[in-house]
């Protein structure tokens, strides 16, 4: 490699890194970069489903639908045509839940319905494809629903 | 009966999404790939993790060995797509279920018996027990059960046909379950078989083609049934949006995390989970288009490519438009640009 085209190589990757933005999707995120991304998607005026899908593990119950607004459109806390803007504060690890080997998170979730806030806790894995790249496996919101089963709670899985 | 093994394989992998099965690569020779379920792929490595949807693609010289993490192993032959994949059985046991698109690959089960996976095809799936099988995919979709040790149960339709021990069993597309015969232990050479059967499909195209009609017509069938109620809930799904805002509007927020809990969630919580089950079958679909049909119209692509007006070419375009008229009708406005 010549000098000028390293040169090149290296200021573009430094101007990615402290620029925030990975247009490719090549660089880690942690959980909280994570949850900023899917949110950023899902408050969209335009939302790219596929891209909102990306946030998520291929591991997740409804990976092949997420990609579609259908999908979107039947959930309850998550749906952005009457819920949305969305954004999650306070996020720190540890929870309630557990969701396999998943690394559970904590935070509060505003949004229309909940202006006031409401705990959410999402369930964290690593990618299989790229070290330190968490994606969520699963969001489980607390709205006050009883459930015989803690996981009918699970908004999106 | 023979028309209904889609069916029954759609009602045994409905909620195939819902759990991921994962295997390991423990060895590799040659050229492998993995595909994601999200569409990445990348060299094949020791100690790669395989979660459900992922694809184990192997060339002429590759050859793969994979480790389920529910017990058994995976030998994944030259010239394969191998699909991980997992369903929950209608009792609710979750099991993994593994399938060659096209190729081969045999399957040794070596742990305590009752959590074996369903083992086939794109188009056949077989429960096993207690089992060493191989099982070999053809060009046109035809599916080939070799049992080594145990025992294999291939639902078809009402019937179930069952395999013991040394005995073979092959599956067209459409057709069916063949007679049980007995086999040779040795691995059959997997070219030459599927040689024939791309033989046997070019000297009868037009058949073969109305074979995997027949698997698609029920898939299509089954979205067109479940279509408009699913179509009819989303829009209902919407109102109860509206009316969640108007509530919100004029009785407050407290009135409108009410209105959400007690209605909203419940209807929609049904809703999301009957959506799921639904793309599966339109998934199934595609997979069904993506992988024989395609195929198939590959083959005779190349088997016409100097002689495009030959009738039998013609005709079988003529079925193919008809398939594909079907499948943009019915499936692809359930498609989104990410399933392709």
């Amino acid at each position: 490699m010549n000098r000028a085209y390293r040169a090149i190589v290296i200021v573009a990757a430094t101007a990615i890194v402290l620029a925030g933005c990975d247009p490719l999707g090549l660089l880690p995120l942690d959980a909280e970069a994570r949850v900023a991304a899917f949110l950023s998607e899902l408050n969209a005026d335009d939302i790219d489903y596929g891209a909102l899908r990306d946030n998520f593990s291929p591991d997740a119950n409804d990976y092949g639908s997420m990609n579609t607004a259908a999908y979107w459109s039947a959930t309850t806390v998550f749906n952005p045509a009457t819920e949305a803007p969305f954004a999650v504060s306070g996020l720190t690890a540890g929870g309630s839940i557990s969701y396999g080997s998943a690394e559970i998170y904590t935070g509060t979730l505003t949004s229309t319905t909940y202006p006031g806030g409401v705990e959410v806790q999402f369930a964290f894995v690593e990618d299989d494809d790229l070290q330190n790249n968490m994606l969520i496996r699963a969001i489980v919101p607390d709205f006050g629903v009883t459930a015989s089963d803690p996981l009918d709670n699970v908004i999106i899985r | 009966m023979k028309r209904s093994i889609a069916l029954v394989w759609i009602l045994l992998l409905v909620t195939a999404f819902a759990v991921a099965q994962d295997a390991t690569i423990v060895f590799v020779d040659g050229f492998v790939d993995i595909q994601t379920e999200a569409g990445a792929v990348f060299p094949a490595d020791f100690g790669d993790e395989l979660s459900a949807g992922d694809r184990v693609i192997t060339d002429r010289d590759g050859e793969a060995e994979l480790e389920l993490g529910t017990g058994g192993d995976v030998v994944v032959a030259p010239d394969t797509v191998f699909i991980v994949g997992a369903t929950t059985t209608p009792s609710g046991q979750r099991t993994g279920r593994l399938s060659a698109a096209i190729g081969s690959f045999s399957f040794r089960f070596n742990a305590a018996i009752g959590n074996e996976p369903r083992v086939g095809s794109t188009t056949s799936v077989a429960g096993v027990r207690g089992t060493e099988v191989r099982v070999y995919t053809g060009s046109d979709g035809t599916t080939r059960f070799e049992v080594i040790e145990g025992l294999v149960e291939i639902t078809d339709g009402d019937t179930v046909v069952s395999l013991a021990a040394d005995e073979a069993v092959e599956v067209a597309p459409g057709s069916g379950a063949g007679n049980v015969f007995a086999f040779l232990e040795q691995p059959i050479n997997y070219a030459a078989w599927n040689a024939a059967l791309v033989e046997d499909f070019l000297a009868d195209p037009i058949d073969s083609l109305d074979g995997v009609s027949i698997e698609m017509a029920e898939l299509l069938a089954e979205i067109e049934r479940r279509a408009p109620g699913i179509e009819e809930r989303l829009a209902q799904s919407d109102a109860l949006g509206e009316e969640l805002v108007k509530i919100g509007e004029e009785n407050g927020t407290e009135a409108r995390q009410e209105f959400l809990r007690e209605t909203v969630a419940p209807f929609r919580n049904e809703l999301r989970d009957d959506f799921v089950d639904f793309r599966f079958v339109v998934l199934s679909a595609l997979s069904l288009r993506q992988f024989v049909v395609a195929r198939m119209a590959g083959e005779m692509d190349a088997a016409y490519f100097l002689n495009p007006g030959d009738p039998v070419y013609r005709s079988f375009l003529d079925d193919l438009e008809l398939l594909d008229d079907r499948f943009e009708e019915v499936v692809v406005p359930w498609l989104v640009p990410s399933d392709l």
